[in-house]
């Protein structure tokens, strides 16, 4: 039986005596590849951070597995663009709290997550200097160099066009197949999830609208409700892609 | 230049260089957190505390450590959420420190200067023990830094993201503790304007210049370590106020950085 990494039970977020999220239950586990889909406001962010421990619940529990430090890779820059920080040591910032010091293995790791993404000729360049899909594939590096058995991404391909979001579902898609990572992707649009997703759970206003298999939930009955508007489903090398104005 | 001068500034002088040094230093991670105004509020919160501890009998120098130690925790216990502006925080803040010692102002009874010249400071009349002072509070920063520079660096980039790693809000509320103290520890030396303008103007330049973190830190250190002295040489070649002079030294390489920047672009 696969164990579970992290739990949300009946879970509630207000904000401003506004329930924003749930009550929901959510279990992740081991080896699983949940895609969350949803329209925008529809909590998906918001859920990801309370699988992350960075929201706070108003209602219900987080459980976790002891010690669990998710890798999250946040929407936009990641950071600040203040300040002179180089690829690597953006990518070192994936292995902050191990040890005291940064050690050889620390940087083995960064630099073996570079190299898997092609980053090591940038490793001096200076983060805010490189483009937008770049400043995510340094976050996706950062991820792999640290070591956790799960990942959290928040919408990897937005604000990037077309030719960088494929790439990132590919990435994503690789990093998968390499590591066996469990791995929670947040995202408005399916057809972004890659074939090796397992689990697909559509949100709508905070709430579960369906969960299950992708063949079972991305289907155009239940994406024409998700976004208000009929929707056909088009599945292309394992991916689901929906296409507004079909017959609903 | 004779020896006879160098012998008589020489205490004034290594407490610019070194309470330029600091400022510098102690700016980049508070321009970069974007708190630069921790300088005045810390200043006037050790004006508060001065005030009202001399009201209440205190020697106006520990109590005014005390308040500038005090309005540092008030600010990492406000800015515990990490969802809210660090300048509105910072203005409220300054402006409850300023209420507070003007109303103490008010209240004493006899002479105030003494609890004020904290907040101008007196580089020309500096003395040896505060010259000691100085360098022990700039040895436990420097060690701060050191040892928490990992942790430190991941706070400034990203604190939502620190705080997966570790507990990032000790780390903050640590190092404004350890800031409170760097502040009050130099206000009384070089005055809270130095202090501002010190903390402010060398971290914007090497931020903008820098190729490398610890190139940053270096060029901050060094850009306020040498706004301090030229400022001096050019208040005792003409003749003019030391700290005003600073000051405008200290303006000269954000000037030149942003300059860079517009040539570049």
């Amino acid at each position: 039986m696969a164990q579970a990494i992290v739990q949300l039970k009946n879970a509630v977020v207000r904000r401003r005596r506004k329930t924003i999220l749930g009550p929901i239950d959510l279990v992740v586990n081991e080896n699983d590849f949940l895609g969350i889909v949803g329209p925008n406001g529809a909590g998906k962010t918001t859920l990801l951070r309370a699988l992350a421990g960075l929201t706070s619940l108003s209602g219900g529990e987080r459980l976790s597995m002891p010690s669990l430090s998710p890798g999250f890779l946040l929407q936009g820059e990641g950071g600040s663009l203040d300040l002179p920080l180089t690829v690597l040591d953006v990518v070192l910032f994936g292995r902050v709290g191990r040890a005291r010091r940064l050690t050889n293995a620390d940087r083995e790791a960064a630099k073996s997550a570079m190299e898997r993404l092609d980053l090591a000729p940038l490793r001096l360049r200076l983060y805010r200097e490189l483009s937008g899909g770049e400043r995510r594939k340094v976050q996706i590096a950062r991820l792999i160099a640290q070591e956790t058995p799960l990942l959290l991404l928040d919408e990897p391909g937005s604000g990037l066009d077309l030719d960088w979001q494929s790439r990132l579902t590919d990435l994503v898609s690789d990093l998968r197949l390499r590591t066996g990572r469990t791995i929670v992707m947040i995202t408005h649009e399916a057809g972004l999830l890659p074939s090796c997703c397992t689990h697909v759970l559509l949100l709508s206003r905070g709430m579960a609208l369906a969960t299950g298999a992708p063949p079972a939930v991305l289907t155009a009955s239940n994406l024409s409700r998700l976004y208000g508007c009929p929707v056909e489903v088009v599945r292309r090398d394992g991916r689901f892609h929906p296409l507004i104005g079909g017959r609903g | 230049m004779t020896i006879g001068f160098w012998a008589a500034f020489a205490p004034v002088l290594a407490a610019a260089v070194l309470g330029g040094a600091l400022a510098g230093g102690l700016g980049l991670f508070v321009v970069a957190m974007r708190i630069a105004l921790l300088a005045l509020l810390t200043a006037h919160a050790a004006l508060a505390g001065a005030v009202l501890g001399q009201l209440f009998g205190f020697p106006p120098g520990f109590a005014g450590t005390a308040g500038a130690l005090a309005g540092s925790l008030l600010l990492g216990l406000c800015l515990r959420q990490r969802d809210i502006d660090p300048g509105a925080v910072l203005g409220t803040l300054f402006s409850l420190m300023l209420g507070l010692a003007f109303l103490g102002i008010g209240l004493m009874r006899g002479a105030r200067s003494e609890a004020l010249s904290i907040l101008w400071g007196s580089l020309l009349f500096v003395r040896p023990s505060h010259l000691w002072i100085m360098a022990g509070i700039a040895i436990a920063f420097a060690a701060f830094v050191l040892v928490f520079e990992q942790e430190l660096k991941l706070l400034l980039f990203n604190r939502e993201l620190a705080s997966l790693h570790m507990p990032e809000w000790l780390l903050f509320t640590a190092f404004l503790a350890l800031a409170g103290l760097v502040i009050a520890v130099n206000l009384e030396v070089v005055g809270g304007l130095f202090l501002y303008s010190l903390v402010c103007n060398p971290a914007i330049a090497a931020l903008r210049v820098a190729r490398s973190w610890r190139g940053a830190i270096a060029l901050s250190v060094s850009l306020g370590a040498a706004s301090a002295l030229a400022g001096f040489f050019a208040a005792y070649q003409w003749n003019l106020p030391v700290g005003a002079c600073i000051v405008i030294a200290s303006s000269a390489p954000v000037g030149i950085a942003f300059l860079r920047r517009i040539r570049a672009s």
